[in-house]
């Protein structure tokens, strides 16, 4: 039970990251592998921002958050617009592997070579549930993950802006005959994705520590999340990061870390053989 | 030719130039994205590694062995993982990529883990020993024009020919007559081959190997640099290798501005000069005109 809620806990974070992914992917067809960069750089934020002005709690996130939505669609806008103009998809996954790269550079940078963390939320008290004992901040992580999720079909579903979303996801280039913006759709799926970066950045930093070097493996495991669910569906981007948290948690129970991850990633690669598209993604009858 | 004092650095250099030679044969060539180069080099660098120096078999014939397995696993990789297109075989060859990485830190008893193998002997063909840099220079510079030799040899063969039938379009190939499948294995296994050597010269010249220098780090770089330098060509890959290279070499005082630099210089690249540094260099002429008669 205890390795369950570990692996709920890192899977809610590869959940977020996967979402962004596949959000930004179903509204433009670009794998933004940058997303888990921005996670971490919304961590260190965090850190920095409570520490060198003394924030409270509140204000330090809530300011965070905002960061992020602004930071990541001037990314789009200067760094990933001109790029998807210019070239084909596989450009533009190089051009995003480049951001993850300077990103990872920034953090350097800006805060050195040594990891950071925070103080948990609620301090260090655990509850206890159903023999396993849960530190309160798994609860934050989780709650923001749900946050995500409701927010996100809130957005999708009962928004004006929403059903532009989904019409673009849906077929872009007759959102475009019809007159939509594509360009100011993928702003917006940017923005949410950087809502989403930070929610995940904020809430996992008091349970682990994050760094410069700490970025590659949530921009993997992000990316393996998502095209696990099936790449552009949403709910199998929060399927395929659970699943991925889950597998890696019981099979570090009996193996060594790393070897669990092999054989989770393994076992991932041979789901993908037997449905191609990913758990939950569309048979694709086209190239 | 001159051996010039930064021999080291050539050496490694070529190493990795074979190894995106390779890639280009597959991405390149073929238009497949593949992050498992890192796993070929692997099998060449540690099987080679650890056949001379825990079994005791002549260095060449390790390296021959390690070739061999490595052909045989990329068949079998081939015939299952190329059936996936596009990101998701770029996913499976990640997952290989992670794979190879994590076998190599977590079977410490075969590999040596994290602090890797120790003590491998230097590579030895009959009655020369490759010892120091400029032997290791000499070898690599021989490996690697055989390889461009044969890279563009390919190209403009008729296999060449249906490599780029497939990247331009797999299923009008397929229905011109090139059964994309066989051709694909074909070109997974000749990348593959490239990579295995190149990772037993690494070894061998080294003395050394770990988990680090096959990592998803080295992965996801080897596709970067061939795509900063340049596909489909043989002096592009040579251009991203060495730049790639070279950065690091920057010194002290910039290495914490590195990875930023290399970050944004990927991004520009990519995004002005789709076709890589070389392919920008090569339209250079035009580029120009244009630019002097557009008024």
């Amino acid at each position: 039970m205890q390795v369950l809620v570990g692996g709920l806990t890192v899977g809610a974070v590869y959940a977020l990251v996967a979402l962004g992914m596949s959000l930004i992917f179903s509204i433009s067809g670009v794998i933004n592998l940058a997303q888990g960069g921005f996670v971490v750089l919304a961590a260190l934020l965090a850190v920095a921002l409570q520490g060198h002005l003394g924030l409270p709690l509140a204000a330090d996130l809530a300011l965070v958050i905002a960061i992020m939505v602004v930071l990541l669609a001037a990314v789009e806008r200067v760094v990933v617009r001109p790029a998807v103009h210019r070239g084909n998809n596989e450009r533009v996954l190089l051009v995003t592997v480049g951001l993850l790269q300077a990103t990872g550079g920034l953090l350097l940078v800006a805060w050195g070579n040594l990891p950071y963390t925070m103080r948990p939320f609620n301090g260090t008290q655990s509850l206890h549930v159903a023999g396993a004992s849960v530190p309160t901040q798994t609860l934050w992580v989780l709650g923001a993950l749900v946050l995500a999720v409701l927010g996100l079909w809130w957005l999708l579903n009962r928004t004006d802006i929403g059903l532009t979303l989904r019409a673009t996801a849906a077929k872009p280039d007759a959102a475009r005959l019809m007159g939509v913006d594509v360009d100011r759709m993928r702003l917006i799926s940017f923005s949410v994705s950087g809502f989403m970066a930070a929610l995940a950045g904020v809430t996992i930093i008091p349970l682990t520590f994050a760094g410069y070097d700490t970025t590659t493996p949530y921009a993997v495991n992000g990316f393996i999340a998502a095209v696990l669910g099936g790449l552009g569906r949403l709910w199998g981007a929060v399927a395929g990061g659970l699943i991925l948290g889950l597998l890696n948690a019981l099979f570090g129970r009996f193996l060594s870390g790393t070897l669990a991850q092999v054989v989770a990633i393994g076992i991932l690669i041979l789901v993908l053989l037997v449905r191609p598209t990913g758990l939950f993604g569309a048979s694709e009858s086209r190239r | 030719m001159a051996v010039p004092r930064w021999a080291n650095f050539l050496v490694i250099a070529g190493v990795f130039y074979l190894v995106v030679l390779g890639l280009d044969v597959l991405m390149g060539q073929t238009g497949q994205v593949s992050l498992g180069q890192t796993t070929f080099m692997a099998l060449g660098a540690y099987g080679g590694g650890l056949l001379s120096l825990k079994v005791g078999w002549p260095t060449a014939a390790a390296a021959v062995a390690a070739l061999a397995a490595s052909i045989v696993l990329a068949v079998a990789l081939g015939k299952t993982l190329l059936r996936l297109r596009g990101y998701y075989l770029a996913l499976a060859t990640l997952g290989l990529a992670v794979i190879t990485q994590g076998l190599a830190t977590s079977l410490v008893d075969v590999t040596g883990g994290p602090s890797g193998l120790v003590g491998i002997p230097n590579l030895t063909i009959g009655p020369l020993t490759f010892a120091d840099d400029t032997s290791n220079y000499y070898l690599v510079a021989v490996l690697c024009i055989a390889a461009c030799w044969f890279s563009r040899n390919l190209t403009r063969s008729q296999t060449g020919r249906a490599l780029a039938a497939i990247a331009a379009d797999q299923t009008a190939a397929a229905m011109l007559g090139v059964d994309p499948a066989a051709y694909k294995t074909r070109a997974f296994v000749l990348s593959a081959a490239y990579a295995s050597v190149a990772g037993s010269v690494y070894a061998y010249y080294f003395r050394f190997f770990s988990p680090d220098m096959v990592g998803v780090v080295v992965a996801f770089s080897l596709v970067v640099m061939l795509g900063l330098g340049g596909s489909r060509s043989l002096i592009g890959p040579l251009l991203g290798v060495l730049l790639l290279q070279l950065i690091p070499q920057g010194g002290q005082r910039i290495a914490i501005f590195e990875p930023l630099i290399a970050g944004i210089i990927l991004i520009v690249v990519m995004t002005y000069l789709p076709t890589g540094l070389w392919g920008g260099i090569r339209q250079l002429p035009w580029a120009l005109r244009r630019a002097m008669t557009s008024r």
